[in-house]
């Protein structure tokens, strides 16, 4: 197989997708929507704040293999972090991958999302649940990840 | 569905295709180190080397602008641009040259269609009928319109085959429906649709016609009179030829009681600041300085086309098309989206859990080129119940072998996703 597919879709990728966590609706939270008109994916993401004040992230999504791993690893990672740091975290992803640099740093699972860098066509796949976290605080600035 | 094990036969190449390979080329080009199979032809098709001759032709021996000038570069340059259009009115066997127009593609053919004809014929309530199978370049545009005007869009529904579903055509052709635009061939599915009886039903009751052949012209000849269709549109770059040029073909009556679609040079007879006239038919609908070299390169693609002649090449795809059916339905958990009476151009299909999108992506790194997604055809999608499909879809130089490559590669795919 090819070197660069064998990356792109590594196990730890394929795992989440196949079973992707925290893949459910969310009463009473906050949710953006957001599309990748390139193939017509969509990902809903939903967000609050337990009475405990822990982040609750979920996900619902008709999308591809790499756009679930993502939902599934972000949903993980950013619901441990406090606050701002988490928004902090979903831009720099971003931002990132928007660079198209050769390398990224990821910590953890994440780390197997840099597999898309060698297909700048999938990109987008990886940063759409991102986005669609982040649309949740553009429309509500008052609500932190 | 069940697989059988027996073998397709694959179709000959006949005499007439069998050296089309080595006149584009690209396709001898490596993607990600494999030969290039390209079967993404229902998006736009490769450019052989006479339409890459005929443009480099322009910019190193006529390059001038059109209608304009007295010297010979600008005669020159007149007299290829209108030749082309010559070409193409044979080729669709129009009544007359004028009635072809130039524009940028298929789509600007529709909104040109929707401005200057239907919006100042439009009362609130009047209706365009479509079917649940156009691309979006055949919707939004009367989607626009309808908002603009208070006419109403109403849509032909389709089978779970994909074929048009016209128990209610009958009942959807009203006193009030102002136009019927329907699509020839199917870029999502590949749908052949038997447009004849509608376009004859339509026609019997007054009703005007805009045919969108932007996947048949390169796949089925057509011949606009026999039709009878009033308005039909095509887009260059899915012929062979450039991009950025594309037709509308209008029937000289109807083109004359138009208004024009957009202002500028070229396309009046006199200007005043009390009021400007404008010219006839083709150049009222051409205003500015326009594709000069594309239209060229159309004239070039349609006389290569006919060269190879366009019955064989239909005859050739139909069987290479029927052998890759054959070939994908013996593929464990792959699922051909659509079964139409006559299929023609393109394949749509799911494979398991594997997102057409992932596929894409494992094909693209055996070298083998289809589209995924949507295909610009949301709502069809939505009607079939899928959110996307994988698509490959077939031109004059797709071989046997290509057919091969496809099925090895979505294998491949399988073992990783399923
Ligand atoms: C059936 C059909 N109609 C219209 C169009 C629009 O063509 P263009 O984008 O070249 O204007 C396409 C292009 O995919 C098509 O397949």
């Amino acid at each position: 197989m090819n070197p660069d597919l064998k990356k792109l879709y590594q196990q730890t990728l394929l795992a989440h997708s196949k079973q992707p966590h925290n893949n459910c609706e969310l009463a009473n939270a906050a949710s953006a929507t957001l599309r990748n008109p390139l193939c017509g994916d969509e990902i809903t993401v939903y967000r609050k704040t337990d009475d405990d004040g822990r982040a609750r992230i979920t996900f619902t999504a008709q999308s591809c293999t790499i756009c679930l791993a993502a939902a599934s690893m972000m949903t993980q990672h950013l619901a441990a972090l406090p606050n701002p740091e988490a928004t902090q975290f979903a831009k720099q992803f971003v931002s990132d991958f928007q660079d198209k640099p050769a390398t990224i740093d990821l910590p953890g699972e994440l780390a197997a999302l840099s597999g898309v860098l060698a297909f700048p066509s999938r990109i987008r796949c990886a940063t759409l649940p991102f986005e669609a976290l982040l649309k949740i605080q553009a429309q509500d600035p008052s609500s932190r990840i | 569905m069940s697989k059988t094990n027996s073998q397709p036969t694959p179709p000959a190449i006949p005499e007439a295709l069998a050296h089309v390979r080595g006149d584009f080329p690209i396709l001898s080009r490596t993607v990600h180190g494999k030969p290039l199979v390209y079967l993404d032809n229902a998006a736009s098709t490769q450019k052989p080397q006479a339409v890459i001759d005929a443009v480099t032709r322009y910019y190193s021996h006529e390059n001038a602008n059109i209608h304009r000038g007295v010297h010979l570069l600008s005669t020159e340059a007149t007299g290829a641009y209108e030749e082309a259009r010559g070409k193409i009115a044979k080729f669709i066997n129009a009544a007359d040259d004028s009635e072809i127009i130039y524009t940028r593609g298929a789509t600007e053919s529709v909104n040109l269609v929707a401005h200057s004809y239907l919006e100042p014929l439009l009362q609130p309530g009047d209706e365009i009928l479509i079917s649940a199978m156009e691309h979006h370049a055949n919707i939004v545009p009367w989607q626009l319109l309808c908002a603009r005007t208070g006419a109403i869009l109403k849509v032909i529904p389709v089978t779970d085959d994909c074929d048009l579903d016209l128990a209610t055509f009958d009942q959807l052709l009203t006193e009030k429906t102002k136009l019927l635009s329907i699509v020839y061939v199917s870029n999502a599915i590949g749908t052949v649709n038997d447009i004849q009886p509608l376009l004859d039903q339509a026609k019997a009751r007054g009703i005007p016609t805009l045919v969108d052949a932007a996947q048949a012209i390169q796949h089925i000849p057509l011949d606009v009179q026999k039709l009878g269709c009033d308005f039909l549109v095509a887009s260059g770059h899915k012929i062979y030829a450039p991009t950025g040029i594309g037709i509308l073909y209008g029937r000289r009556a109807l083109l004359d009681t138009m208004r024009p679609y957009q202002g500028g040079g070229d396309m009046i007879a006199h200007v005043t600041f009390e009021g400007s006239t404008f010219k006839e038919p083709p150049s009222r609908f051409e205003a500015g300085t326009p594709h000069i070299e594309g239209a060229i390169g159309l004239g070039a693609a349609i006389d290569y086309l006919s060269s190879v002649g366009l019955p064989a090449i239909h005859d050739y795809e139909s069987q290479l098309i029927a052998y890759a059916v054959a070939k994908l339905s013996q593929i464990d958990g792959l699922k051909i989206i659509g079964n139409p009476r006559v299929r023609s151009g393109a394949i749509s299909f799911t494979m398991g859990d594997a997102h057409p999108h992932d596929i894409g992506t494992v094909l693209d790194t055996e070298g083998v080129a289809i589209r995924s997604g949507h295909h610009c055809c949301e709502p069809l999608m939505k009607r079939l119940g899928v959110p996307a499909t994988a698509r490959a879809s077939f031109s004059l130089y797709n071989t046997p072998a290509d057919v091969d490559a496809l099925a090895a590669a979505l294998k491949k795919t399988a073992l990783l996703f399923l």
